[in-house]
């Protein structure tokens, strides 16, 4: 599931996953990973009750690395969102907003009217940091239930 | 960090594409405010990028006797820097420090936060370096 460098293995469609099975794979190894993983949970809980269908998951807390800071997530609009029920943080211009209620690092996918290839989503499933040949992850897709596991 | 041209080249289109982005207009009905909302995150996650290019460019350019760290972090990329300040390549690098260069792809891949602090020690002695600072109340 992971390649030498600790990410997760790439592959074409996202790994969905509903939040018991994130916790079970990357939340409970330390306590910086235990508050992440809090602060993912009730994001998300915001994000889905307000309407957002689709929430991608990506960076170090999906990876092997033992103190990650935070969540990287992409978001998509919708038209049925309920704004009025979406966490302020979520419609701040201040990313930091989020980041400090929630931990979570979230960019608004699907606002201008371009291809996957220029959204947040797609900019979570590569790692320009890793060398040459090990720069493609793969990335969460967090569903409200799965049907089967990966491991 | 960014550790070499072909990831800085990586980060540059990725810019390009967030500037592309940028530029889009916004989906019908979106609200205009948060219109306003996903360009200031792009416009952010810019920023962010191409302060990441020109901390690589700085540090091909450095004079490794008189690198500067702020923190714990920013200590541990001295090897990274010291590396790119000197014009080495991950090979050549490695046999100085006597590693492999896979291992060494996989220390600077975690900015050496996974390296022994030998290695540190190794990249100092080798290249005549010392490092001193002070310790502050954490805010």
């Amino acid at each position: 599931m992971f390649s030498e460098y600790g990410l997760l293995a790439p592959r074409e469609e996202p790994y969905p996953m509903a939040l018991a099975q994130i916790k079970t794979h990357f939340g409970p190894q330390n306590h910086a990973r235990r508050n992440i993983f809090d602060g993912l949970r009730r994001g998300v809980d915001n994000l889905m009750a307000a309407g957002v269908q689709r929430i991608a998951l990506g960076g170090s807390f999906i990876s092997r690395k033992e103190n990650p800071s935070d969540a990287d997530i992409a978001w998509w609009y919708h038209p049925d969102i309920d704004w009025q029920q979406l966490d302020p943080v979520f419609q701040s211009e201040d990313r930091r907003a989020a980041l400090g209620k929630y931990l979570l690092d979230q960019q608004v996918d699907g606002i201008q009217d371009v291809g996957y290839k220029l959204s947040h989503e797609f900019f979570l499933r590569s790692n320009n940091r890793m060398p040459f040949g090990h720069q493609q992850v793969g990335i969460v897709h967090i569903v409200t239930e799965v049907t089967f596991d990966y491991v | 960090m960014i550790t070499s041209k072909q990831q800085k080249n990586r980060v540059l289109k990725q810019i390009s594409t967030l500037e592309e982005r940028m530029a889009a207009p916004a989906k019908p009905g979106v609200p205009p405010y948060m219109a306003r909302v996903s360009k200031a995150q792009l416009r952010e996650r810019i920023a962010q990028l191409q302060a990441e290019v020109a901390e690589f460019d700085q540090a091909c350019q450095a004079d490794i006797n008189d690198l500067e760290f702020e923190n714990l972090s920013e200590m541990f990329k001295l090897p990274i820097k010291v590396r790119l300040a000197t014009g080495q390549t991950i090979p050549q690098f490695a046999r100085k420090i006597n590693v492999s260069p896979s291992t060494l792809k996989r220390y600077e891949a975690l900015e050496y936060a996974n390296a022994p602090a030998e290695v540190l020690q190794t990249v100092l002695k080798t290249y005549g370096l010392t490092v001193s600072g002070h310790t502050s109340e954490a805010a």
